[in-house]
């Protein structure tokens, strides 16, 4: 089997890698590049722990292969805080008591961020549309939701978006 | 007495735990590595129950890359240890036949055949599919209730039958009590398997140093101090070379309190003198976790009627799959609702016949719940029967037999000791939330345009902090305190942190008694080798038992601080007081020393000689204490009055719900909570898992359901069949509030609250689905396919 | 779980691929979105020895106005696309609300069009509405192009009529008319699962609510998704009133043959399938301008 060169852009450094065609972009980006952020939950996709910023999109990175991405453009959470200053969404989970065992997080703020670069007035249901590709079994989402929404105001505020 | 002023128990302290899982740089197990580290996979049976005649492991082993295969062949010198024992209920044991994998027979689809460790994920998985099983099926065992029939075949042919526990508990005279009844209310109350599935799944990873022959093991688990005596016990390891470390844990709801799979990659470590990590994947995780509910219960409530409760008796049949003693730990529900049966309730004659069946399914363990759940359906669900019999609202009915607020602590008709609460104020405000009056207006209203709303009250009980004799959740509980010359505090604890924050929560408790911040106090948790003796998260114990511990401890060192404090102010300790971190002079509060003069000149500068009264200098001169904790409350054997946990936190939840009478979907509306957990330490934290936990039981009653077909087969393996709520499923409106009756056991008064919020719902939209269709439900979940059965019925009655 | 080994290539023409195809045919799967056929490798149930990613194809991401005033859409296009395109939302709203209810950004971020019909699910999402809007599917093999009318699409099971040496390349729906009301409903356990049954209406009224013209797909009703064309001819240059709606829907039973899985049973679907049809028809007449 051929294995292939690539390179992958993931918060803001580029990596080389060479793999299998079959190795999945979560696994590459956690064994081979360090980054533990995403995470694993489920096989088919329906968890959405792995959720990462793709060329500017959120995706689901358990369901696409590193060879896929070559060249491109990553965002892992481990990209969103600066040092130990934490992105507005960051803050507004802590705020919030959005977070409890944290696994389901990293991926959770990534749609976060997802929704919020292109609506900083998400409507409930527009919140609830951009994480119902996330499960969460601690929280019931309520402060989740409520943790979005104030991380809105807050880029906002700071005219970012 | 030292005097402090509390600042922080009782406040919305921000986590400190949560910068790290935000940011991503929260390790879970499997984020870690370890130089040489294998990975481990798992051949799982296909066969529900079969002999097994070969597994064929030669293919396999030539795979390059895989460094190790091994069988039953090599595990069957390591029966699996126990969790469960209880010989005084008979119990039987599935001792000689359980092993972490299979030896000679499979008694579930998805129990271990082989495992492989090998260089990478991949590899460890093709070798999978080279290993190759000869099976001789044997006829699954699949329905609890044809498994109790003679002639059923048989788990375990020594046994004679599939009965692992069977127990008869009653109180008062029950014959009577049905004689004197103006009614005898019947009920058949049934639940379906499901469990809590965390998001994590299971993980472990096991390190063996040959040169130093030593074991250090992280897993995602809720009970380290378990964990060890179980790999211990079973590997035949020496357990003082044992060291096992909860990291960062996603998720556990009871579903991490087991490690029959542990034993597998450690195993495989000790083998291969290298660190082997496992991770459950999805589909292993719901065949092969523990799995929870799937009961069935005939129920007949004696009453007047005016719904004044005499008498209750209840069969049950649980179905705990292939065993619950060894590679879990329900059978102990069942001792639990014998426990908990009457709930928030003055009954004073019952009787109960329950029996765990075993069956080709995964076995059974803790899932939020572990028998009050059962004890919760009993009265919850008959009421609501009884008040559509009787033509009494179901408020009411509960209003007339609760357990009244000034009769607390209430010794049970089952001999267990509820500490305290106040059941009526806590039913009337969430009556008061939903504006039950108004409501029910509205609903008669909406009937009338076609729309059926329907009012579900469930009243919990949520008895918290668990020891149950000859069981791993037994016990006492360590915490060690530690003042630091410089000042700061370490509290370690042998507690878990699963998701309940404890870094922050315990560090509120300590801090208050230090009148420090919870900066200053760092909390050392989940490490058999760091900490003292702790039995880890379940039962909804932290609260009660991990906070008595560490208030304990510190109350202590700040007794001895104190004293310290005195003989460097040369003055009698009853001449100082201790107030927001000072020990000061009571006469003249400006001469005062700080914990960080204390602690400073008590350790380096001039020292303990100089600064220590003679007689604690020569007795226990460390600023470090270390104390053990056991409630007062629950027995360390069977003899009567046997009570098991605590304390009794409680709750009145009402649900409103919507029935679409064409499809039989139903919609929460609204879900509201009034809840009493005793003094609340960080009230955002109980709140936010109360929650959390309400949507896992509205996921129980509406989505979820772990099944299998009539040939043993798993049907739901995935997250495709296997539905848990997203947040588009969360109630229209959440509502939660909580009052506090402080626990008259605990030094804070706190009860622990961890559970609840997943006991309930089952019980609220089933009565709420019952109370807009005025028919009773029958089976559960209530898939739209359930529901439209039940509203067709209340067509036939003339009900809709 | 992981998959298999495979071959990858990553062809940036279409005609590299159609020579992939040729070459590697029935060993061949072919990658767009992923979202169906990643996690069927991580099982393991699908296991072919090469995977051909065409998401390197740029010439087949597109959502534009047709010469005759319709809607062409390349295969390529995510959902996200058809979402956030004003030209979607103006000729072909019911593809923009389809494309909304899927559940969570990351799949309307990555899930194609023409990935989601070439699966031949009958329970997934666009199939019914593209029946029921009369489209054609452009194919491209070796043979040059195709068309192939929405309804000769669905054969069986999980096949379509693409053959292993084409591409699907391009969705083309007629322009819409004036007064056109489109909805689509599907029967969940949960919002954005799989349809138990789902339908999808375009209906057209004129001035006197009379249906002009009426298309009624289902989905999860049959081993393919299907038109209710008795449905169809109920409601065709009829007035169109809530009894005849209702009418109307009862004959959506006709030629289905839903399956029983754990969601629900055969039994089920099959009393719904009146009830959903009716809910949509309601909807799309509503939209359509229809007056009570």
């Amino acid at each position: 089997m051929t294995m292939r060169a690539i390179t992958l852009t993931v918060n803001g450094i580029p990596y080389k890698a060479t793999v299998e065609p079959r190795i999945l972009l979560i696994d590459c980006l956690r064994d081979e590049l360090g980054f533990t952020g995403p995470k694993i939950g489920c096989i088919e996709g329906k968890c959405g722990a792995c959720t990462i910023m793709l060329n500017g999109v959120a995706v689901k990175s358990c369901l696409i292969f590193a060879v896929q991405a070559d060249g491109a453009d990553i965002l892992t959470v481990e990209g969103l805080s600066n040092g130990s200053k934490l992105h507005p969404i960051q803050e507004a989970f802590k705020e919030n008591f959005a977070v409890q065992c944290g696994y389901c997080t990293p991926g959770m703020v990534m749609s976060a961020y997802q929704l919020l670069k292109e609506n900083l007035n998400p409507t409930d249901e527009e919140i609830k549309n951009a994480i119902s590709g996330n499960l969460c079994r601690c929280s019931g989402y309520v402060p989740i939701i409520k943790a979005i929404k104030e991380a809105a105001k807050k880029m906002k505020s700071q005219g970012e978006g | 007495m030292a005097k402090k002023s509390i600042k922080w128990v009782g406040t919305n302290v921000q986590r400190k735990e949560d910068a790290r899982f935000l940011t991503g740089k929260a390790a879970f197990v499997d984020d870690m590595k370890l130089p040489g580290m294998l990975y481990c996979s798992i051949l799982r049976s296909t066969y529900p129950h079969a002999k097994i005649k070969k597994v064929d492991i030669s293919e396999a082993k030539k795979l390059p890359g895989v460094v190790a295969v091994i069988t039953g062949e090599e595990m069957k010198n390591y029966p699996l240890a126990p969790q469960m024992e209880l010989s005084h209920f008979k119990l039987k044991s599935v001792g000689p036949y359980a092993f972490a994998i299979a030896v000679d027979k499979v008694r579930c689809v998805g129990e271990p055949v082989a495992a492989v460790a090998a260089i990478d994920r991949y590899v460890a998985e093709d070798a999978l599919e080279l290993i190759k099983v000869e099976y001789e099926p044997l006829t699954p065992v699949v329905e609890a209730e044809k498994a109790i029939e003679k002639g059923s075949p048989l788990l375990y042919e020594e046994w004679g039958d599939n009965v692992q526990l069977h127990v008869a508990f009653k109180e008062g005279d029950v014959e009577k009590a049905f004689k004197e009844a103006d009614r005898t209310v019947k009920g058949r109350i049934t639940e379906h398997r499901y469990s809590g599935f965390p998001i994590e799944g299971r993980a472990i990873l096991a390190s063996y140093n040959p040169a130093d022959d030593k074991l250090d093991i992280w897993t995602s688990t809720q009970g380290v101090y378990q964990a060890r005596s179980y790999i211990a016990r079973t590997l035949k390891f020496p357990e003082q070379k044992i060291r096992v470390i909860a990291p960062n844990v996603g998720g556990g709801y009871g579903n991490k309190l087991n490690w029959c799979v542990d034993v597998i990659p450690t195993f495989l470590s000790i083998k291969t003198g290298r660190p082997v990590k496992y991770t459950e994947n999805r589909i292993e995780s719901l065949l092969s976790s523990p799995h929870s509910r799937d009961y069935k219960q005939d129920i007949e409530v004696a009453c007047k009627n005016d719904g004044t409760i005499l008498g209750m008796r209840m069969k049950m049949i649980v179905d705990i799959g292939m065993d619950a003693s060894h590679r879990g730990s329900s059978v102990a529900m069942l001792l639990i609702t014998g426990k908990y049966c009457l709930g928030p309730y003055k009954i004073p004659n019952y009787s109960l016949d329950m029996s765990a069946v075993v069956t080709n399914k995964s076995f059974g363990c803790a899932y939020r719940g572990f028998g009050k759940d059962i004890s919760n359906r009993i009265m919850e669900r008959m009421i609501n029967i009884m008040s559509r019999e009787l033509g009494i609202p179901p408020e009411e009915i509960r209003m007339k037999n609760f357990i009244q607020p000034n009769e607390f602590p209430y010794r049970q008709a089952t001999g267990a000791l509820y500490d305290s609460g106040n059941f009526p104020e806590l039913l009337k405000r969430a009556l008061q939330k939903v504006d039950i009056e108004n409501l029910k207006k509205e609903k008669a209203r909406l009937r009338k345009e076609g729309k059926y709303i329907g009012i579900g009250i469930s009243s919990m009980l949520e008895p918290a902090g668990a020891a149950v004799p000859e069981a791993v959740v037994n016990g006492v509980e360590g915490a060690n305190v530690k003042l630091m010359p410089e000042g700061g505090i370490i509290l370690s604890t042998g507690h878990t942190n699963i998701g309940q924050g404890i870094e922050t929560t315990l560090a509120q408790v300590v801090a208050d008694e230090f009148g420090v911040t919870p900066d200053d106090v760092r909390v050392i948790y989940g490490d058999t080798d760091m900490t003292p003796v702790g039995l880890g998260t379940f039962s909804s114990r932290g609260a009660v038992w991990v906070v008595a511990a560490a208030v304990t401890a510190a109350r202590k060192l700040r007794d001895k601080v104190l004293k310290i404090g005195a003989n460097i102010l040369k003055v009698k300790p009853e001449d100082v007081d201790f107030q927001d971190g000072k020990v000061y002079l009571k006469k003249d509060p400006a001469k005062a020393l700080t914990l960080k003069d204390i602690a400073r000149q008590a350790t380096f500068w001039p020292g303990a000689i100089a600064t220590l009264p003679k007689d604690m200098l020569y007795a226990d001169p460390g600023l470090d204490v270390t104390s053990y904790w056991t409630s007062p409350n629950p027995p360390t054997s069977w003899e009567p009055p046997i009570n098991l946990y605590t304390t009794t936190p409680s709750d009145a939840e009402i649900a409103v719900v919507e029935v679409d009478i064409e499809t039989g979907k139903v919609k929460v509306l609204k879900y509201v909570v009034v809840h009493d957990c005793g003094k609340v330490i960080n009230p955002k934290i109980v709140e936010n898992q109360a929650i959390g936990g309400n949507l896992q039981g509205i996921g129980g009653i509406l989505y979820e359901e772990m099944r299998y077909d009539e040939n043993g087969q798993p049907l739901t393996t995935t997250f495709m069949d296997y539905l848990m709520p997203t947040a588009k499923e969360i109630p229209e409106v959440f509502e939660f509030d909580h009052i506090e009756t402080p626990a008259p056991f605990t030094p804070l008064g706190t009860k622990g609250m961890g559970e609840g919020g997943a006991i309930s719902p089952p019980s609220t939209i089933a009565n709420a689905v019952e109370d807009a269709l005025g028919v009773t439900v029958k089976k559960t979940p209530l898939k739209p396919e359930t529901v439209l059965e039940l509203v067709k019925e209340a067509k036939a009655k003339g009900l809709l | 779980m992981r998959p298999a080994k495979f071959e990858y290539f990553d062809p940036h023409t279409i005609g590299e691929a159609l020579n992939l195809l040729e070459n590697y045919g029935e060993e061949a799967k072919v990658l767009a979105g992923g979202l169906s056929l990643v996690p069927t490798m991580k099982l393991r149930l699908a296991t072919p020895k090469y995977v051909i990613d065409i998401t390197k194809i740029p010439t087949l991401s597109y959502a534009i106005e047709n010469n005759d005033g319709g809607l062409i859409i390349g295969a390529l296009t995510t959902y996200q696309t058809l979402i956030a395109s004003p030209v979607v939302q103006n000729k072909c709203p019911i593809l923009v609300e389809i494309a909304n209810g899927l559940g969570g950004s990351q799949v309307r971020n990555r899930g194609t069009l023409g990935g989601n019909l070439c699966q031949g699910d009958p329970a997934c999402d666009f199939s019914p509405a593209i029946l029921a809007l009369n489209a054609d599917l452009k194919t491209v093999g070796p043979k040059g192009e195709r068309i192939i009318k929405a309804s000769d699409f669905f054969i069986d099971f999980f096949t379509t009529s693409l053959k292993p040496s084409e591409l699907l390349t391009e969705i083309r729906i007629p322009p819409s008319l004036p007064n056109t009301g489109e909805a689509y409903l599907k029967l969940t356990q949960r919002s954005g699962d799989f349809a138990m049954v789902s339908a999808a209406v375009v209906m057209t009224l004129d001035a006197r609510n009379i249906c002009k013209t009426i298309g009624v797909g289902l989905g999860a009703v049959a081993p393919t998704p299907m038109k209710a064309e008795q449905t169809e001819k109920a409601l065709l240059g009829k007035p169109v009133t809530d009894e005849l709606m209702e009418e109307a829907a009862k004959l959506a039973t006709k030629g289905t043959k839903p399956s029983s899985d754990i969601h629900a049973s055969s039994e089920y679907r099959m009393e719904m399938i009146p009830v959903i049809t009716k809910r949509a028809l309601k909807e799309a007449f509503g939209r359509a301008g229809g007056a009570k």
